[in-house]
This record gives structure tokens, C-alpha cells and sequence, in this order.
């Protein structure tokens, strides 16, 4: 009976990064898992994969459905090797209906992300949701179950403060900057290294719109490599590609610069910047974040009249004050989540309510009519219609109580559950409904 | 009318008060509801503006005659000039609109609880007279603007200081860019400089009209002109440097506030030996 919600899947909390980048899925894998999920098992069906998570929700239409068939589907569709599987398989969580909507509820709204308020999920959710409905796997049930998530993202984000301030230390470094420049069209950036924090800083740079952006790194082909991930996911500002003998030349037309190098040594002295100032055209501060441990840029350099400069210390100390207003936000959003659960169950009790009287509705016309045809030829056509008259009103009268009871407020999450489906079992409404599919 | 009008001004502060509690919500209160913002603001002038227009059909010249029917003036003309500076959708900044509405709150609370007892009825027959209305007016925008200015200053350099010193507070999470408040400061600098050259434009004219030559130059000498004229200097010299000599950041906030200094000091001087030109009542 489609009556349950069944939600598996590994997240950051239980497994590390190594593992679970294993089973992520790119929007292409995640269509073609739906659609076999869909000839497999014919349900409705979202399947979230970002880098905090791989998660399957699924709204079976039999009981037999288990955790267990979904979690070696997932595995099978990925095509992993037996002794991950094995590893992977132990790592996931099993969650059913009510536990499974509050999940999703609090992945969108970011509290169970690892950078607590992250943004990007609601996003990724939505994409996932699109991807579902092109597929035909989001049905009504998870049509509305999306949009009651996607309620809670928004909700989230108009009355709490969860987004507000970085929440990384790359976020946080382009703030900063934002925090003397606020336009950054016309700026020029140079992000020095080319690995994840430099790429992320980059990317956040861009986003924020950068006018030009240099990239020094000591291997030119790693800095390739950083533009061209960027160039994936955005339109690529003004660029060039330096190396870093070449960083002196051009110190003099930055106003933010970024350092994330894995090097041992000082990348950027005293004398190079003070060299570059002199050459500055105006008389704007000029931004010095150094996120690299060790240090790449020389601690005097803050010595130096308009320069800020920022380690990677200093920046977070902005993050941890930052991730502790957003916990304290955590329980308004608790909030949000448990009305908009609510909100969601009551439209589903619409939702599974009227098949279910309807469904009784129509085996006690069934029986009534049944019975009453084995009788039509020992009947007038006058008595037929009296007895017609009579057995209506009798099952009109047998069934309005349990259709009130039905209709009743619920007193718990699972009440509502519990009552239909006792009445579908009692009654066999869906013994109906697989006979129909068998035949 | 002039109950109207008296009545208005009884609750000016109250309309000051309530943007001062808003706008300090907001700021201490990070992501505070800020739509609010703008009809409240334009509430608050259009009452204000109200007060203003009926007292000038009624005493027959603006709010001129005493300290506290300036300082009244000078409440509008900060929140005018605030309005014209930062209130835009894209814009608005909630740290310097506490600031501000602080500002503002305490003349027109000043204004309002004075005035009731010393409004006296103008006498000199100078206060009737269009081109010397024009003359205060706009010098009283151009002070407002210039305040406004220096308020932008400030809140620049402290936020400078926090961010220097890593201080990660209220002041940094709420305040505004360093550029926009530079931006927001040579804009309120721009609206100041332009009322001061209009109002000394008018003061020339009215000294044309009503001073014959004979008299000499005296009027030159006036402490409140050279004041003014000064202060005049400093920020037209102001947007000179940002505008010609590329001058930007600490260094011309700190000019702009010098600036501010100067007024603070000759106005004390003035007001203290007196000025003997300037001097109507």
C-alpha cells in the first residue's frame, strides 16, 4: 500500500570523504538510477549525491519494498568493487517516513550540513528534484514532499539568520575583501596556488563577481588545471596564468590578493609589496589574505601603512563567531521544520485519506450489489428497489463511522498512518490492487 | 494652522524616535525585516516637511528665528540629505541609518521640547525677505550634508580600525564596505558642497540688495563667512583630490574629516565672541 516513505543513504556524519566520494552520483548517473529504479520497482523515487551526502528517498507501492533491496540497488548501480560495497553497506542510514521527511527537511535548510547553513544543498535538492520529475519518478507524493522542502529551504532563509556570514575559511577570506571593496567588478584579484582552498577562493571570487583574476601557482599546468575546473562551472572573468616569478609585476594592479600555497618558504616579502604600492596608481587599500600553513606571506607585511593583512588565524576567528550565530539559529529552524512537517501531513492525510474512504466506499458497493444481484430474480422489480433503498442506507450508516474516525484529528505523527491502514488491511483494499496489477 | 502645526511639532521626536529604534534593531539585530525602511523614512519627511511648510504660510519665513527652529531644520535636512545618500534599494545601510536617525532624534527632541516655550514671532523684517530664506536654508542642507559626511568619516575609520586591530564585532559584521562608505561620504560631501555654494551665492546676493557699497567690504570679515567659506574650501577641495589627484580611502576621509573639525571649532568661536554681521534677532 503507498503509504510509506523510506529514505537511505551516507552522509559526512558516519562516513569519511575517501569513501564517500565512491558512491556519488553526477546529474546524468542520477537519472539513469531512477529510471531503472522506476522499470525495477515502479515508485516514486529523489536521489540527492553531493559531497556531503548520497541519499535515495523512496515512496514504495508495496510493502515488501525493504532498506536493505534499495541500499544493493544503489551499490549495484554504481558498479562498486565487493569490499567497498561491504564497507559502504555497513555505513548506511535507514530511515522510514516520518524520520525520513524530517531528514530531508533538515538537509535543506542546511543544519545537518558540515558547514552548518551551507547554501548549496537547497539548490542541489531542487536539481535533484528536476531530474526526478523529468524521469517520471516524482509522482504527486513527491511532488508535494519536494515542495514542502523546498517551503522549508526558503522559510529558512527568510526568517533565521543561518546564511548570514562565512561559514569557511575561503568564504570567509573573500568577505573580508568584500568588507573593503563591495563592488568587485572592477577589481583585480590574484589567487596564488592551485589547489582546492586556492580553486574554492577562485571560485567564490567569481562568483562574486571579480572584474580580472590572476592564477600564480609554481606549475603552470596545475594553474591550467584550476581554470579549467573553474570554467565548468562559470564564466571565466579577464584571466591570466602566472608564474610566480612573475607575481612582482603585476602586485601593483591588485587589490585582493589570496595565498594558498603548500610551500615551505615566504612567497611574498615586505620589500614586494611596499615595492607594489609605490607603483599603486590610487591610494585604496590593498587585501593580503594568506590561508596557507605555513605562512606565504611575511607577517611584516602588515606593518605597511593601507594594507590589510589577514592569516588564516584571523580569519578564523570570523568563522567561529560566524558558526556560532547560525547555532544559535538551529532552534527556530527546528521550528520551521516541525510546522512545515506538520503542514505536509495534513496535505498528505488529504492525500491518502479520500482513496482509502473511496476504496471502502467501493467494496461495500461491491458486496451490496453482489448480494442484492443474487436475489434480483426471487424480487419484484417494486422489492428490488426497496431492498436496493435499504441496503444503501445501511452501509451508508455502517460506514459513517469509520469514515469519521478516519476524518478524526490525529493524536500522534503515525496515527493517522496507523488508522488507514488498519481499514486497508481489515478491509483488503490493496489485496484488490495487486490482483488488478497481477492480472 | 498654527495649532496644526504646533501639534506636529509635539510629535516630530516620536516619528524620529521610532525610525532610531528601527534602524538600531536592524543593527544590532542582523537580518532584521528592512522594508520597512524606505516609507518610514518618507513618512517621517513628508510629516516633517508638513510641519515645516505650515509654520512658513504662517510666520511668513522658514524655521530661522531661534537655535531650536534650526535645529528642527537641521533634523530634516540630515534626513533628507541621508535619503538622498544611501536610501536605495540596493544601498541601504543599516549601521550609518542609526547613526543618522540618532542624530536627527536628538535636535528635533531638542527643537520640540524648547520651542513650545521660546518661539518667539519674528521681528526683523530680513526674515520675510525670499533670498535670505534661500541663504539659510540651504546653508543649514549644506551643515546637514556635511555632518552627514562626517558621520560616513567616522564610521569609516572605525570600521578601518576593527578590522585592522581583527576586531570582528558589530561594527564589522554590520557596517557597510569601507568603499561604500566612502562613496556614501563624498556623495553626502557632493550634496553639501553644492547647498554651501548656493547659500553663498544668495548671502552675496543679499548683501548686493541690501548693503550699499558705501558700507565697504565688511561684511568679508564676518567670522560665520569665513567659516563657511572655508569649510566651503575643504570639501570642494575634497572632490577635487578624489576627482583629479586620484586621492582615495583613509587618506581622504581623513582630509573631509579635518574638514569637520574646522567647522566644529570656528562655530564654537563664533559663537562665543559673537558675530556681529550675522546676527538678526
Amino acid at each position: 500500500m503507498p503509504s510509506k516513505l523510506i529514505a537511505i543513504g551516507i552522509s559526512h556524519h558516519a562516513v569519511p570523504v575517501e569513501l564517500r566520494e565512491k558512491l556519488t552520483f553526477s546529474p546524468m548517473e542520477i537519472r539513469t538510477v531512477l529510471e531503472r529504479l522506476k522499470e525495477a520497482i515502479s515508485d516514486e523515487a529523489l536521489l540527492v549525491s553531493t559531497c556531503n551526502r548520497t541519499e535515495l528517498y523512496v515512496r514504495p507501492s508495496h510493502d515488501e519494498l525493504s532498506s536493505d533491496y534499495l541500499i544493493d540497488f544503489l551499490l549495484e548501480a554504481k558498479g562498486l568493487p565487493g569490499d567497498i560495497r561491504v564497507e559502504l553497506k555497513s555505513k548506511f542510514s535507514r530511515l522510514s517516513y516520518c524520520d525520513a521527511i524530517i531528514h530531508l527537511f533538515e538537509v535543506i535548510a542546511g543544519i545537518d550540513s558540515q558547514i552548518l547553513g551551507d547554501q548549496q544543498i537547497f539548490a542541489q535538492i531542487k536539481e535533484s528534484f528536476r531530474i526526478a520529475e523529468e524521469t517520471g519518478a516524482a509522482g504527486t507524493f513527491m511532488t508535494k514532499f519536494a515542495h514542502a522542502a523546498f517551503r522549508v529551504a526558503k522559510r529558512t532563509r527568510a526568517e533565521t539568520d543561518l546564511a548570514l556570514g562565512a561559514g569557511t575559511i575561503s568564504y570567509a577570506a573573500v568577505e573580508f575583501a568584500r568588507k573593503v571593496y563591495d563592488d568587485f567588478r572592477n577589481r583585480t584579484a590574484l589567487v596564488i596556488g592551485a589547489g582546492e582552498t586556492a580553486e574554492l577562493s577562485a571560485s567564490y571570487l567569481i562568483e562574486k563577481k571579480i572584474g580580472t583574476l590572476f592564477v600564480a601557482n609554481r606549475t603552470k599546468e596545475h594553474t591550467d588545471i584550476l581554470l579549467a575546473n573553474l570554467a565548468k562551472e562559470n564564466a571565466l572573468p579577464k584571466h591570466k596564468a602566472l608564474s610566480l616569478d612573475e607575481i612582482s609585476s603585476i602586485l601593483h594592479s591588485v587589490d585582493i590578493v589570496i595565498s594558498s600555497t603548500g610551500s615551505d618558504s615566504i612567497i611574498l616579502h615586505k620589500q614586494d609589496v611596499e615595492n607594489a604600492l609605490a607603483l599603486r596608481k590610487n591610494a585604496e587599500p590593498l587585501v593580503i589574505i594568506d590561508i596557507a600553513v605555513p605562512r606565504d606571506i611575511d607577517p611584516a607585511v602588515s606593518e605597511l601603512p593601507n594594507v590589510f593583512l589577514k592569516d588564516i588565524d584571523d580569519l578564523s576567528t570570523i568563522v567561529n563567531q560566524n558558526l556560532e550565530k547560525r547555532k544559535a539559529e538551529i532552534p527556530k529552524i527546528k521550528e520551521i521544520i516541525s510546522e512545515e512537517f506538520e503542514n505536509f501531513l495534513e496535505l498528505f492525510t488529504k492525500l491518502e485519506i479520500g482513496p482509502t474512504i473511496a476504496g471502502l466506499r467501493e467494496r461495500f458497493e461491491e458486496i451490496r450489489r453482489e448480494e442484492l444481484e443474487q436475489h434480483r430474480s426471487k424480487l419484484t422489480s417494486e422489492q428490488f428497489e426497496q431492498f436496493d433503498n435499504m441496503t444503501r442506507k445501511m452501509m451508508n450508516r455502517l460506514l459513517h463511522t469509520p469514515t469519521i474516525m478516519l476524518k478524526e484529528p490525529r493524536t500522534t505523527k503515525d496515527d493517522l498512518q496507523a488508522r488507514i491502514e488498519v481499514v486497508r488491511m481489515l478491509f483488503a483494499l490493496d489485496e484488490e490492487k495487486k490482483e488488478e496489477k497481477h492480472s | 494652522m498654527l495649532q496644526v502645526s504646533n501639534v506636529i511639532q509635539a510629535i516630530l521626536p516620536f516619528f524620529y524616535g521610532i525610525l532610531l529604534i528601527g534602524f538600531a534593531n536592524i543593527f544590532l539585530r542582523p537580518g532584521s525585516n528592512r522594508r520597512w525602511i524606505f516609507p518610514a523614512v518618507t513618512l517621517t519627511l513628508l510629516v516633517h516637511g508638513a510641519y515645516i511648510g505650515l509654520y512658513t504660510i504662517t510666520a511668513g519665513h522658514c524655521l530661522l528665528t531661534t537655535s531650536y527652529e534650526l535645529f528642527s531644520l537641521i533634523a530634516f535636512t540630515l534626513l533628507v540629505t541621508y535619503t538622498i545618500v544611501e536610501i536605495r534599494p540596493q544601498e541601504i545601510a543599516a549601521g550609518t541609518g542609526a547613526m543618522v536617525s540618532l542624530v536627527a532624534f536628538v535636535f528635533q527632541l531638542v527643537s520640540s521640547l524648547a520651542s513650545r516655550y521660546t518661539s518667539p514671532l519674528a521681528k526683523n523684517p530680513i526674515f520675510s525677505d525670499p533670498l535670505f530664506n534661500i541663504h539659510v536654508t540651504s546653508a543649514v542642507f549644506g551643515y546637514a550634508a556635511l555632518t552627514l559626511a562626517t558621520i560616513y568619516g567616522s564610521l569609516y575609520l572605525l570600521l578601518y580600525r576593527a578590522m585592522r586591530k581583527n576586531t570582528y564585532g558589530t561594527i564589522f559584521q554590520e557596517l557597510p564596505s569601507l568603499g561604500r562608505l566612502e562613496r556614501f561620504g563624498i556623495r553626502a560631501s557632493a550634496v553639501g558642497f553644492i547647498f554651501l555654494s548656493i547659500s553663498i551665492l544668495f548671502g552675496v546676493l543679499l548683501i548686493n540688495k541690501s548693503m550699499p557699497i558705501s558700507q565697504g567690504t565688511s561684511y568679508l570679515l564676518d567670522p560665520k563667512t569665513i567659516a563657511t567659506v572655508l569649510i566651503w574650501l575643504v570639501f570642494g577641495i575634497t572632490l577635487v583630490m578624489r576627482r583629479v589627484a586620484k586621492i582615495e580611502g583613509r587618506k581622504i576621509v581623513i582630509f573631509w574629516m579635518s574638514g569637520f573639525a574646522l567647522t566644529l571649532v570656528s562655530m564654537t568661536i563664533i559663537n562665543a565672541f559673537g558675530t556681529e554681521y550675522h546676527s538678526f534677532l
